[in-house]
């Protein structure tokens, strides 16, 4: 049967184009343009969808995307929406959920047990045995759930888009369009989108009862298309809201992110369910369902119509159905006076029977239940409660039911709006706007058309003085007049209990009175108790009645029963649309092409990558770092270090700022000279070290740990500003590349390179000079991090791979070698050097590290200073010790951050330790309780498994105490 | 929403909610300790120097806290000093840094509504009072 109707004025679909399309393996036929739904009811296919948990046959109810009755899966998509999918070419899907397809789906058995079905069905009937709930999971699997997964399928790309607009406008009706003219003639940039694919919103599918509907919709977009700083985007779904107006847009294909200065929220409203015995059968739809599809498909819904009335809207609907040649068997409206505007004479005048104050009791169902055969009928008590005793039966094949709206303003809840409730409309209203956000038309409670456009065209004009664009007046919003568009109740009980609040969730009326007789008497427990508003529609058309039965189930207002909360995103998002890159800051040093050329193991140090060591063939991993270690200590390494902070500190105030910021003293400092600087925080606690070398008497370079440099630097201007200092800090790091020449023949090695004096006398450990190096400038500074004669080279980023290749070069008769992080980790911990963040913590003070030497004496002041005085009133719990364990150990080693135990009590812990050493046995670092830190104590450490470990505490350092070498 | 790490700044990362996926982040780089850019939040903050810029460019310093006379102070009033941050909601002045320029500036926040009403440079505070 084909229940295309005749062209029409407006209708959304392409005659010329007709595409096939197959559905639950049948082929069809459909316009490009139609939605699923709409294709296939042309075809009077009236079974499109299986609910949820019964089973029950579902179809077309909103036909706006605000339920989710039909959902079909093709091989590639799941989730798919028939009210929202456009047919096309080769398109092949069928229903979800459903076992011998969606008209006789078997599952619908589980109805036959409904009654043993009860809310709260599965905390109650599978939390015990609980070795039992994987079974029942796994059946429970099999029933329900909305469709599989293609696990084979392609993954489709998901591109992100960015768009930025002064004004967001969500929805294309009357209020949106006039909203954005009216901000655009003030010059705002104006983005309008809609969910729907064509502008218009209820001006599309409600002009054929509104007088010059039609016009006044070209016009609109006559005007909007004049301007060019408005942009409409039909077809995609403006689905969250975040801080600051950035919303997220999706459409079919991408994830746009928008940036807007301000936000209208003109998204209308969604026509709300009345809740009557098989109100879920298919041929029962909302009002303006039927309208979409007269007027936006050109389809007839129905042969013969019962309309549920309880407002004017209903009575559009009863024209629109009539005009599209559906016989309306009955408007039965809920309220005893019934309409009373003009529409209901117009209405009579045709000839159909209006029955005021009577609602339908229940839809009839059809032998093979599959569709409405009529509608019993019955009058209202005084109460509201539907008389029985005197109900009729009227024959139908539909029922269309327009009995009341809900906001649909899901953007304006997540911007932290609250809506109160409105007697005088019988639903929400905004009463707390949040900043730059507006919301106009239906969606503020303006009914009629003209006021809709006023108060669209208010909003546009308050957007604009919002931003300082319009100066003028800002009109008032426009006061409702007339009857309420909703129905205070619009639900009645029923003793078969098939009366539906939630088709998703397939609930009945009788599971809330249990939830609430259970004591879910508060909203949000009601909904995760009943999983009221839970499913895919997300409570766009159960959400309102639920409350509506909640206020009556409490005794109480629908206020102070309130709402649950709205979040991102509107609608169901593929998840491709959200999975995107997340960018990672990442830093190279100029010798990085080097490293990998030379088969280094890169590991993260902070943002930078870094040789961790360098792979040698047939060598494992230990071996290549102890063997890099020892050539160190034999011969000559050179390491990269390049992460190094590097800041220059220059100004009048210099050497007071340094006093200040770190703990040592630097006012007698000699140019050339350089210091050990250990910072501390406001607590006393350890926070970075480096060198700090005077290059002048108002100049000094120093450096900062590799992952601290940045966090220790915006300290550094943090304080400079505090202090009020006449101080330059520039922060050099990315500019300079560092490297660190080490070993007994690293003199030599690098002598071959400049002509600055290397000898011991001329250029002492702990010395700084400017040089050239390789025909480069460069700052080379005499440290003895790894405990071996070695200097550090910083040269302009650009040349350090020159300074690099020309010392490997220049050091290849020495047996240079490079050597990595790992390598360098284990030599600094035989020379007993501390690494900040490895062998201190978030406490750690200098007292606890054994560097109170590092504190200057008599300083007035330094940050953390006043607190280490107080600190170092009270005594240790701990220091930082060196542990020797046995050449042979006969079990597994400590790890770091493993238990020092006395007595079973814990007296400290591991912080570094290496379980080779070029010593030949393991060695630690750890903190220790002072009373067991003497040197020669033994202590015991538990390892893995619980054994436990003696180890010797030694005093550190453990290689060259005399310093004899790195003074070399 | 951005907890302040007291005195551990830049030791440990700030703990930020993220406002597209509920329950927090899961990211394989975050666990290793590797700096992720949180391409989540999406809160503007004006920079004076800069103008307004993403909140992911800057850094959280903390509420400004006026250091007492450091000889003076007693050892509690030091500890006060010190440890103390001001929680309840009101609007409270803060440090950002806007990292990509090295700007430390003042922010003035409702941190119950998470509104900025002004930024302005340090230097600038006395004569905004």
């Amino acid at each position: 049967m084909d229940r295309r109707l005749e062209p029409r004025a407006g209708e959304w679909i392409d005659r010329d184009r007709r595409v096939e399309f197959r559905f639950e393996g049948t082929a069809y036929t459909g316009f490009a343009g139609d939605v699923l739904s709409s294709a296939l009811w042309a075809h009077d296919v009236r079974v499109q969808g299986r609910s949820f948990k019964y089973h029950r046959p579902r179809s077309i109810y909103s036909l706006a995307g605000h339920d989710a009755n039909v959902i079909v899966e093709s091989g590639e998509h799941t989730n798919l929406r028939g009210d929202l999918l456009q047919v096309r070419d080769e398109l092949d899907v069928r229903a979800v959920n459903t076992i011998g397809g969606v008209q006789r789906d078997r599952l619908n058995v589980t109805e036959k047990f409904s009654r043993l079905l009860p809310v709260g069905f599965y905390y109650k009937a599978f939390y015990t045995p609980r070795r039992l709930f994987p079974f029942f999971e796994n059946q429970m699997r099999k029933v329900a759930g909305l469709g599989k997964i293609n696990v084979h399928g392609r993954c489709p790309a998901s591109p992100k888009d960015y768009a930025f607009c002064d004004l967001a406008v969500v929805g294309a009706g009357p209020a949106g369009l006039a909203g954005a003219i009216a901000a655009a003639e003030q010059g705002l940039d104006v983005l309008v989108v809609d969910d729907q694919r064509h502008p218009g919103g209820s001006l599309a599918w409600q002009t054929g009862s509104v007088p010059g509907g039609r016009q006044l919709l070209r016009e609109l977009l006559d005007r909007a298309g004049a301007l060019d700083n408005i942009r409409l985007q039909g077809g995609t779904q403006a689905g969250g809201w975040y801080t600051d107006h950035w919303i997220g847009l999706v459409d079919d294909c991408r994830l746009t992110k928008l940036r807007a200065r301000t936000t209208l929220v003109a998204s209308g409203v969604c026509e709300q369910p009345a809740v009557f015995q098989h109100n879920d059968l298919p041929g029962v739809m909302l009002g303006s369902a039927a309208q979409r599809l007269i007027q936006l498909y050109s389809v007839r819904p129905f042969d013969s119509a019962v309309v549920l009335a309880a407002n004017r809207d209903a009575y559009r609907v009863t024209l629109d159905l009539l005009d599209a040649g559906v016989a309306v068997a009955a408007v039965v409206d809920l309220r005893p006076e019934g309409e009373t505007s003009e529409l209901s004479v117009q209405v009579a005048a045709t000839g159909v029977a209006i029955y005021n104050g009577h609602t339908i009791y229940s839809a009839l169902p059809a032998a093979n239940r599959n569709r409405v055969d009529g509608a019993l009928i019955c009058p209202l008590a005084a109460d509201g409660s539907p008389v029985t005793g005197s109900a009729t039966e009227i024959d139908c094949d539909g029922i269309a039911v327009s009995v009341g709206w809900a906001p649909n303003v899901p953007l304006f809840y997540q911007a932290g709006g609250r809506m109160r409730y409105d007697e005088s409309r019988h639903q929400f209203v905004p009463s707390e706007m949040p900043s730059g956000l507006f919301v106009a038309g239906r969606a503020n409670g303006i009914y009629e058309l003209p006021d809709q456009i006023a108060d669209g065209r208010r909003a546009g004009l308050t957007a604009s003085a919002y931003l300082g664009c319009f100066t003028g007046e800002v009109p008032e919003v426009p006061t409702h007049r007339g009857p309420p568009p909703s129905h205070p109740y619009p639900i009645f009980a029923h003793p078969e209990k098939k009366n539906f609040v939630d088709l998703d969730e397939d609930l009945h009326l009788a599971d809330f009175v249990h939830a609430h007789q259970e004591g879910y008497d508060n909203i949000e427990l009601m909904k995760r108790y009943s999983t009221l508003g839970m499913g895919p529609s997300q409570g766009k058309i159960s959400n309102m009645n639920g409350v509506r039965i909640l206020a009556r189930l409490n005794d109480t207002t629908i206020d102070a029963t309130g709402s649950t909360t709205s979040r991102p995103f509107y609608q169901p998002v593929p998840m491709g649309h959200l999975a995107g890159r997340r960018f990672h800051p990442l830093r190279r040093t100029p010798m990085h092409a080097w490293h990998v050329q030379a088969d280094a193991e890169m590991m993260y140090a902070g943002t930078w990558l870094r040789p961790e060591y360098y792979r040698a063939d047939g060598h494992a991993r230990n071996e290549c770092i102890l063997n890099e270690a020892r050539n160190v200590r034999n011969n000559v390494g050179v390491i990269d270090v390049g992460t190094l902070g590097k800041l220059e500190i220059s100004g009048p105030d210099a050497v007071e700022f340094l006093e200040r910021i770190y703990t040592g003293r630097f006012a007698k400092q000699t140019v050339g000279q350089l210091r050990y600087g250990l910072a501390c925080d406001e607590t006393g606690v350890i926070i970075d070290d480096g060198i700090v070398a005077r290059l002048a008497d108002d100049r000094f370079y120093v450096t900062a740990t590799s992952s601290g440099a940045a966090a220790f630097f915006r300290e550094m201007q943090r304080w400079a500003l505090i202090f009020q200092m006449d101080v330059t800090l520039v922060n050099s790091t990315g500019h300079l590349a560092a490297m660190n020449i080490a070993g007994p023949n690293s003199r030599e090695v690098l002598q071959s390179l400049t002509d600055v004096d290397l000898a011991g006398a001329a250029f002492p450990y702990l010395g700084v000079r400017p040089a050239v190096v390789a025909g480069v400038a460069a700052l080379l500074i005499r440290v003895g991090f790894v405990g071996e004669l070695g200097y550090e080279l910083h040269v302009p980023a650009a040349q350090g791979l020159h300074v690099w290749t020309a010392l490997c070069d220049a050091g290849q008769h020495a047996g240079i070698r490079p050597f990595g992080v790992e390598a360098q980790r284990l030599l600094r911990l035989e020379k007993g050097h501390l690494i900040v963040g490895q062998d201190t913590d978030a406490l750690t003070t200098p007292s606890e590290a054994d560097m109170s030497w590092a504190i200057g004496k008599k300083k007035p002041f330094f940050v953390g200073g006043r607190a280490l005085a107080i600190q170092n009133r009270k005594p240790l719990t701990r220091r930082l010790v060196g542990l020797a364990f046995s050449a042979d150990p006969a079990g597994p080693l400590p790890k770091e951050c493993q238990l020092i135990i006395n007595n079973q009590d814990i007296v400290g812990r591991i912080t570094s330790i290496a379980p080779q050493s070029t010593l030949g046995y393991p060695l630690a670092m750890s903190f220790l309780r002072p009373d067991l830190a003497e040197p020669g104590n033994d202590v015991q450490v538990k390892v893995d498994g619980g054994r436990l470990v003696t180890a010797k505490v030694v005093k550190m350092p453990f290689y060259d105490p005399e310093n004899a070498r790195q003074n070399a | 929403m951005i907890v302040d790490c007291g005195s551990q700044i830049g030791k440990y990362p700030c703990v930020s909610m993220d406002p597209l996926i509920d329950g927090g982040i899961i990211d394989d780089n975050y666990a290793r300790g590797i700096p992720t850019t949180d391409s989540t939040q999406v809160k503007i903050l004006t920079c004076p120097v800069n103008g307004p810029r993403p909140i992911q460019e800057f850094h959280f310093g903390g509420e400004v806290r006026d250091m007492p006379a450091p000889h003076d102070a007693s050892d509690d009033q030091w500890a006060e000093y010190v440890f103390n941050r001001h929680g309840e909601p009101a609007v409270r002045r803060e440090w950002w840094y806007h990292t990509p320029s090295g700007t430390w500036l003042i922010a003035e926040r409702n941190n119950c509504t998470d509104e900025v009403l002004r930024t302005y440079l340090f230097d600038a505070e006395a004569e905004h009072g």
